[in-house]
Order: structure tokens, then C-alpha cells, then sequence
């Protein structure tokens, strides 16, 4: 079987900076793969990369067997790869509910002329949409909040709605960038579990994360990236008890801990 | 094109340029600070050369004098203009876009002030140059547009060494780098904006002065070449010192050019559709041109 | 967003006596020129709805709305004068081709904030020169004359009161069209590119594609209200399409109060009528308008609109739900999009 995403030696320079140097990785179709590294990594410029909001310098991206190196964020969106970002990207002045049916754009057609002329297509679209995008609320529990403006939202549900905007037209590729970063071990917890829920979904999935149990817990598959380079590649179990793993976050406050406690 | 129509439209150019110069200048020491595009910019070049002919009407001063005059009521219009007013609207944290159309308003309140005070007939600028033309090669070139030039570049070359060998001058580059640092060093960021407009009046004032002597004094005479020095402003590089010159100095020599290759009825059009095209290639003008290089 | 905190029973009634209201005054107020005048506002109203959709909704700043408002009368006067074609033809070709020329924006759609501005507001000198210089096409500054009244097949609005119903009809259409666009599939993914542009990306959302559909719509609106001044005015001048009038139209939005449609129409009467009323204070009229234009600036982003809904709910004594967080807005974002101070 072929990876659903393949990445190959991409490289990503910003100026004199090597954000990522040459990563090779391959995701298999239907799982979980966990990416993490110090702070600085690469990790978010390497979603960037995936997600078609960064351009590559150079390298190539494979989704499905196709090419698909240096398409733009929407294209790649239509093609299914969606995500979430690490410092909160919501459509903070719109409600709840119209966050996530912008994540379901790509599944309607209706334009100006529809809208203004409000066709019966037109309507039954919106119906579609409302209700795909209740669901998704439904799957990330915030059903209840759907009216409200997203700012008036809690910093946990803020976290939760990026999900459910992205998992409302059922990406074939979904890149969570650090979902779990300020949330309190019992919504973490919860996390996880709804994480492995979409997962079951036939969602494939790219995880960043700082907090290791999420990673431990989630992740079927870890890659480690190091100053924009792949560090290393394997189970939980393999990562754990890598040496240059552990080198690499020995010594940098606050990581410390947290892989040792797994070693 | 012959050699010596060259040199003179060559001098022209560059006279009406620094003085589009000077305004962007202003422009953009106000944009770098407070993020305000100050439509009443072109008002203030305006209060500077009607205080000018005035002082000369009170006395007949030499020119030096009456410039250091329309510059100092320039700057003080200003600070007074920030002070009373973008500084009550800023207190009562309206979004910047507000601020912004107050300027507008600014604008339209002064012009019109202006039409009351000084009349709506353009007042005659004294000459104050020998009218004996200057030689330049085969060249003959008026020697109010060389004046211009030299007093300009003065100006222009003064406020380089105030920004960069004075206290006051050094502060305003930090709070325009980054308010919050230069706040937490103990820049009281609300007399630095005061200051900033101040300079920006005295640039607006010699500029007014300097255009007043190359035309006349009217109510009206500041809003129109304010744009053109905000579109050069932009063609350099909103924000940029460097760029606001040389952009002002292009705009001038390239609607001077555009004005006898092209035609007199489009030469406001070639110096906005280069603006365009310059913004496509480089979406934060020739500002990005140099940065993007480095 | 853009919701407003008002009950929407409220404002239905609000709107229904609004309207109501318009539709009585030619009738109450039978001298010409107020209707005159109010049916000008009217059709600044209309060019201001079509920025509103672009500054308000999509975060595009455009001060070169002049000049589609411009192509939209003189293609409606040439077509009804030289051409003697009908009004009908001649008023849907003054949309069409207003945006059509704003497809030529297309490639600068890309540029941000202040840049955009310039931008436009270059495009806005170059079309007036046209108008200016083109004197085969437009009469340069003689301008056009003798422009017929409007025509509806066998009906010609030839009285003030006939032509300002039309307006208003036009007026109303503007109104629910867009008040239709803004919650739609299109709406929200303007109003994303606003407030989000790489999270508008991610989504699946092609942002250049968008903003210039936006640009697109506004200029066909602003090309009807164009063609609607022609037949109002009976009489062209470049001069009525300076760049001052490109920022005459931001005034209207900005006043009114950015991110509100009916918003828009209170700042175009008020940037409108306002000099005509102060016309008592003969001299000092500009100088008072400036004066105003600042004051106004002070009620903060959401204008006359936002003012006189907060003072309507004081008197309906409503409370405003809590929901509706007073958070700073993201339109001053919209305008300072490139942080200079930052580079
Ligand atoms: N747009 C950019 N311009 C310049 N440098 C950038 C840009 N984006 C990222 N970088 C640099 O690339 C490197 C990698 O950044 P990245 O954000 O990908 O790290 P990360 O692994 O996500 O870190 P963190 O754990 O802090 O989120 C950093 O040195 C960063 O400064
Ligand atoms: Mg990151």
C-alpha cells in the first residue's frame, strides 16, 4: 500500500534560516502520526508546508499519488488535507456555528446570483450546511454554543471549534498543531479521546504536540524533528527509548521532564 | 530632446520633487509612528505658505526667513492639531480607521478655514530671487527652481541628523521601531507623537513655502500635490525615510518627463499607473525592493 | 457578527416604517428640491451599500469607488444620448460594464491595507483624466447634457417625484440584495478573508478569487447608482468623478459606521444633506462639516449606526446580550494591515 502523504526532502528556507531541511516522511492511510520536536523545530512551518500556506524552496509533496508540490492552500484544502493552528485562527467576530460551515465551503456551489435570487438550491444548501456543521459541533461538544460569537468562547473550546471547522468536510488529511497546548489534564484527556473518535472516522491525522501523553496516547507513529531536520522516526515505544531523542531535549527546560518520565 | 530642454526640465523635476519630498517626508514620519494616513497633510503645507506670505506682508523679511517662519507655523499648527484633536480621538481608543477619516475632516476644516481667513483668490508669492537665469552648460534654468533644490536638500539633510544624533531624534526612531520597547526605556510615547507631528508641520511648512514661491498661496494649493506626495510616499515604501525621499524625487522628474513625452492631459495618470505597477512587483513599494534584497 | 444585537422584530418594524417614511415624503414635502436632494442621497446610498461590502465586509479598503461610479453614468449617458437607446438597456449596461472595468483591479486585489487604498485611489485620477480628456467620448469638461429622465417600457419618470420612487425601488433592491449576500455561502467567505486570511486559505477558500468577486459586485452596484445619477442629474462634469468623491463615498461608510449596511445608507444621507443644511451657516458651512466629520470619528467604529441602535435599545429599554463581546474591531486591522513600525 502506498502513503496517502509523502513528503519528500522538502526543504523550507526563511532568509539565512533552514525552518525544514529536507524531511522525507510518509504517512500511511488511517493513521495517527505524531510530530514533535523542541521548541523551533519545524513543526508548524512543516504543516505550513503541508497545507499549502507555505511554499516549499524545494523538495516535493505527494497526496494520493498525485504531485502536488507547491499547490496553493485552497487547492489543497478542496483536496482534503485540513487543519488547526497553534495560536487560534477563528473567525472571531462570527458565530459558533458560521466558523465551522466556512470550513464547509468546498462542499457547496451557490454564488452571488443564488444568494441574492435565494434559489431553492441556494436554500437547501444552507439547510445542508447547518446541519453538517451542527454535527460537527455535535462530535467536538459545542452544539450548545452554536449561536454565541466564537471571542466569547473559552480558551478550550476555542481550541475545540478550530477542530470542528476542520473536521466538518471530512478531510482526508488532518493537521492538528498543538490542540492540546493550555488546555488542563482532564480536557486533554478528553482530547485524546476525540481525537481517536475522528480517527475512526477513516480520518488520517498529523499531530504536534508538547504534551507527550497526548502524543503517547494518540500516536500510532512519531517523527522527531531537530533544528528543521528529521531527528527520528518510529512507535512510541522505539522513540521513547531513542538516545539522540532524548539528547535532543536533554537540557532544554521544561521537556525534560516530560520525555524522561516516558523513558 | 535636446541636451540643454533636458537640463532644464531635468532641474524643474527635481525642484518640484523635493518638494513632494518634504511632504512625504511628513507622510511618512506620522505613518511610522501612529499608523495614521494624515490626509490634512497637504492643509498643513498650505497654513505654512500662507504664514509665510503673511510674515513677509507684516515685514518684508529675506526668504531664509520667511521659510524659517512658514516652518515653524507649520510645526506648531501641527503639534496643535495633534494635541487638540487625533490625541482626544486616540484617548477615547476609536479604531485607527476612524482617526484616519478624521483626518479627512481635519482637511476640510482647514481648507476651509484657510478660504476664510486668507480669501479664495490665490495670493502672489514676492519674488525673492535674482530673475537673471542661471547658466548650466547650453542650459538656462531659473534660479527659484535651483533655490529650491539647495534649500530642500537642506531641510531634508537637517531632519537625517536630528533622527540620528539628537536624543529627541533617536527616541522617535525607537518608538517608531517598536512602541512597547520604547515605552518599557521610558519614551513617553504621547510627547514623541507630539513631536513627530511637530516635524512633519515644519517639513509640510517648507514645503509650503517653497511651492507658494514657485506658484502662488491659495486655500487650496496643499491637497492635491499631498497626494501626489502620499502615492511617492508609497511608491518608496510607506514608512521609509530613505524611500520617501527618493520616491518624492522620482515622482517629480517622472511627471515633469511624462508631461512633455507623453501628454500634459495624462501626466498624472503615467505617475499612477508606474505606482501600480511598482506595488504589483513590490506589494510594499521600493522600500521592499531593498529589503527583499538583503 | 454584523448581527445586530437588536431583536429582529424590532428592526423589521424599524425598517418597514423607514421605509414608509420614503415613500410618503415626495408626497409630503412637494418642493422640488428636497426631494431633489434627498433622491441624490438615495443614490450615494446606493454606492455606499457597494462599499460597505467591500470595506466593511470583505476588509478591502477602496478609495477609487469614483470611478465606477463615473463609468456607470457616462455609459448610461452615452447610450441614452448618442446612442438613443432605451433607459432599461442603458442602465443594465452601466452595471455591466462598471464591472467589467473593475476586473482590471484584479491583480491588485493581492495588495494589503493602505496599499490597496493608494492603489484604487490611483485607478480613481486615471479615470477622471479620462472623463476629462476623452472629449470624443465623454464631452470633456463641457461635459454631457440634455440626459432624458429614466424609462420603464412605456413609462418615462419624468416628474421628481417619479424618478425618486425609482431611486428608492433601486435603493431597496440594493439593500435586500446585499443583506441576502452577507450570510450566504459567498458572504461568509468574504467576511472570513476579513477576519482570517490563512485560516480563510485553509479552509478551502481562494482569497484572490474572492476579493475580486467582491470588487466585481460593488462596481456593478456602484455602476446602476451611476446611471442613476446620470438620468437624476440630466447633466455629466468629470468633476462630479474626482478622487474626492471616491473619498466622499468612504466618508458615507465610515460615518455611518463600517461593517453595517443600513449603516452606509445613514452616512450617505448624512455626508449628502449635511453641507445642504448647513448652507444657513453660509461661509462657515465647510468649516463646521469638517468640524463634525471628526466628531462623529469619536463615536468609534460603528458610527451613527451604532449610536442610534445603543440609543434605541436605551429607550426600547433592552438589554444588550452579553454575548456581544465590546471587543476592539478588526477593521482598523483591515486599513493598518502592514504593521510599517514592524518591518
Ligand atoms: N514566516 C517566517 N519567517 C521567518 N522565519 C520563520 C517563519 N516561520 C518560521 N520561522 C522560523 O523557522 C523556525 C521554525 O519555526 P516553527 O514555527 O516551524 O517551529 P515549531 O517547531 O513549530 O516551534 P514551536 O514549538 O515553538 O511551535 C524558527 O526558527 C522560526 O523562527
Ligand atoms: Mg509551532
Amino acid at each position: 500500500m502506498t502513503a496517502l502523504l509523502a513528503l519528500d526532502r522538502l526543504t523550507r528556507r526563511f532568509g539565512g534560516v533552514t525552518a525544514v531541511n529536507s524531511v522525507s516522511m510518509n504517512v500511511q492511510r488511517g493513521e495517527i502520526r505524531g510530530l514533535i520536536g523542541p521548541n523551533g523545530a519545524g513543526k508548524t512551518t512543516t504543516l505550513n508546508l503541508i497545507s499549502g500556506l507555505t511554499a516549499p524552496t524545494s523538495g516535493r509533496m505527494t497526496l494520493l499519488e498525485q504531485d502536488v508540490t507547491g499547490e496553493p492552500a485552497h487547492r489543497l484544502a478542496e483536496r482534503g488535507i485540513r487543519r488547526t493552528f497553534q495560536n487560534l485562527k477563528l473567525f472571531t467576530e462570527l458565530t459558533v456555528l458560521q466558523n465551522v460551515m466556512i470550513g464547509l465551503h468546498t462542499n457547496g456551489k451557490s454564488g452571488v446570483f443564488e444568494a441574492i435570487l435565494a434559489t431553492g438550491k441556494q436554500r437547501r444548501e444552507e439547510k445542508m450546511m447547518h446541519r453538517d456543521s451542527l454535527a460537527a459541533l455535535e462530535t467536538v461538544g459545542l452544539v450548545d454554543q452554536a449561536g454565541r460569537p466564537a471571542s466569547a468562547l473559552a480558551y478550550g473550546h476555542r481550541r475545540l471549534l478550530e477542530i470542528a471547522r476542520a473536521i466538518v468536510a471530512r478531510p482526508t488529511l488532518l493537521l492538528l498543531d498543538e490542540p492540546a497546548a493550555g488546555l488542563n489534564p482532564a480536557e486533554a484527556e478528553a482530547l485524546v479521546a476525540l481525537i481517536r473518535r475522528i480517527n475512526a472516522q477513516r480520518v488520517t491525522m498529523v499531530l504536534v504536540e508538547h504534551h507527550m501523553d497526548v502524543i503517547m496516547a494518540a500516536c500510532s507513529r512519531i517523527t522527531v524533528l531537530n533544528y528543521g531536520q528529521k531527528l527520528a522516526e518510529g512507535t512510541p515505544a522505539e522513540i521513547r527509548a531513542n538516545e539522540s531523542v532524548i539528547e535532543a531535549y536533554l537540557g532544554r527546560a521544561g521537556f525534560e521532564e516530560r520525555i524522561v518520565a516516558y523513558a | 530632446m535636446s541636451g540643454s530642454q533636458f537640463i532644464e526640465l531635468f532641474v524643474g523635476g527635481l525642484a518640484i520633487g523635493c518638494i513632494y519630498s518634504l511632504i512625504a517626508l511628513g507622510f511618512t514620519m506620522i505613518i511610522r509612528a501612529t499608523g495614521v494616513l494624515h490626509f490634512a497633510q497637504g492643509e498643513v503645507v498650505m497654513l505654512g505658505a500662507m504664514f509665510g506670505v503673511t510674515a513677509h506682508h507684516l515685514l518684508p523679511l529675506p526668504f531664509i526667513a520667511l521659510l524659517v517662519a512658514g516652518m515653524v507655523f507649520g510645526g506648531l499648527a501641527a503639534v496643535a492639531i495633534e494635541l487638540g484633536v487625533y490625541r482626544t480621538l486616540r484617548l477615547r481608543r476609536v479604531p485607527l480607521m476612524n482617526i484616519i477619516i478624521a483626518t479627512v475632516g481635519m482637511s476640510i476644516l482647514l481648507q476651509n478655514t484657510g478660504q476664510l481667513v486668507w480669501g479664495s483668490e490665490p495670493i502672489a508669492y514676492p519674488k525673492l530671487f535674482a530673475t537673471n537665469a542661471y547658466s548650466i552648460g547650453p542650459a538656462r534654468v531659473a534660479p527659484q527652481l535651483v533655490w529650491i533644490i539647495v534649500l530642500g536638500i537642506l531641510v531634508m539633510v537637517s531632519l537625517q541628523l536630528f533622527l540620528a544624533f539628537t536624543r529627541t531624534g533617536r527616541a522617535m526612531q525607537a518608538a517608531a521601531q517598536s512602541p512597547e520597547t520604547a515605552q518599557l526605556m521610558g519614551i513617553n510615547l504621547t510627547r514623541i507623537t507630539a513631536y513627530t507631528y511637530g516635524i512633519s508641520g515644519v517639513l509640510g511648512g517648507a514645503a509650503g513655502v517653497l511651492l507658494g514661491s514657485l506658484f502662488y498661496a491659495s486655500f487650496s494649493m496643499g491637497f492635491l500635490p499631498a497626494m501626489k506626495a502620499f502615492v511617492a510616499a508609497t511608491l518608496g515604501g510607506l514608512g521609509s525615510i530613505g524611500g520617501a525621499m527618493a520616491g518624492g524625487i522620482l515622482f517629480g522628474l517622472i511627471e515633469t518627463f511624462a508631461a512633455i513625452s507623453i501628454s500634459t492631459s495624462y501626466k498624472d495618470a503615467v505617475g499612477m499607473i508606474l505606482l501600480i505597477l511598482i506595488l504589483l512587483a513590490w506589494p510594499e513599494g521600493l522600500a521592499g525592493l531593498i529589503r527583499q534584497r538583503r | 457578527m454584523f448581527k445586530s444585537e437588536f431583536p429582529s422584530a424590532y428592526l423589521w418594524i424599524a425598517r418597514i416604517v423607514v421605509l414608509a417614511i420614503f415613500i410618503v415624503l415626495p408626497f409630503a414635502y412637494p418642493q422640488k428640491y428636497v426631494v431633489h436632494i434627498v433622491n441624490l442621497a438615495m443614490i450615494f446610498a446606493i454606492a455606499a451599500l457597494a462599499l460597505q461590502l467591500l470595506l466593511g465586509f470583505t476588509g478591502l479598503l477602496s478609495i477609487g469607488q469614483a470611478a465606477f461610479l463615473g463609468i456607470g453614468a457616462y455609459t448610461s449617458a452615452i447610450l441614452t444620448t448618442t446612442y438613443k437607446l432605451p433607459f432599461e438597456i442603458a442602465f443594465i449596461t452601466a452595471g455591466l460594464l462598471a464591472g467589467f472595468a473593475s476586473l482590471t483591479l484584479v491583480p491588485i486585489t493581492r495588495l494589503r491595507g493602505v496599499y490597496l487604498g493608494v492603489a484604487t485611489l490611483g485607478f480613481s485620477i486615471i479615470v477622471h483624466l479620462v472623463f476629462l480628456n476623452e472629449e470624443w467620448l465623454t464631452g470633456g469638461s463641457f461635459g454631457l447634457l440634455n440626459i432624458p429622465s429614466p424609462s420603464l417600457g412605456p413609462w418615462i419618470l419624468k416628474s421628481e417625484t417619479a424618478n425618486y420612487l425609482f431611486c428608492l425601488a433601486v435603493l431597496v433592491a440594493a439593500f435586500i440584495a446585499l443583506h441576502r449576500l452577507l450570510p450566504s455561502r459567498f458572504g461568509r467567505a468574504l467576511q472570513a478573508i476579513m477576519l482570517d486570511e490563512d485560516a480563510t486559505r485553509a479552509s478551502g477558500i481562494n482569497v484572490t478569487y474572492y476579493k475580486s468577486q467582491a470588487f466585481v459586485v460593488a462596481a456593478v452596484i456602484t455602476g446602476f447608482a451611476g446611471s442613476l445619477f446620470a438620468h437624476h442629474a440630466h447633466y455629466l462634469n468629470p468633476n462630479d468623478f474626482t478622487f474626492w468623491k471616491s473619498i466622499e463615498v468612504l466618508l458615507m461608510v465610515a460615518v455611518g459606521g463600517i461593517g453595517s449596511l443600513a449603516g452606509a445608507i445613514v452616512g450617505a444621507f448624512v455626508i449628502t444633506l449635511l453641507p445642504e443644511y448647513l448652507r444657513v451657516l453660509d461661509e462657515y458651512r465647510m468649516v463646521i462639516f469638517g468640524a463634525m466629520l471628526i466628531a462623529f470619528m469619536g463615536l468609534g467604529h460603528r458610527g451613527l449606526a451604532g449610536l442610534s441602535a445603543a440609543v434605541a435599545m436605551r429607550l426600547l429599554r433592552l438589554r444588550p446580550q452579553s454575548d456581544i463581546p465590546s471587543s476592539p474591531t478588526p477593521h482598523a486591522d483591515a486599513v493598518a494591515a502592514p504593521r510599517w513600525s514592524r518591518q
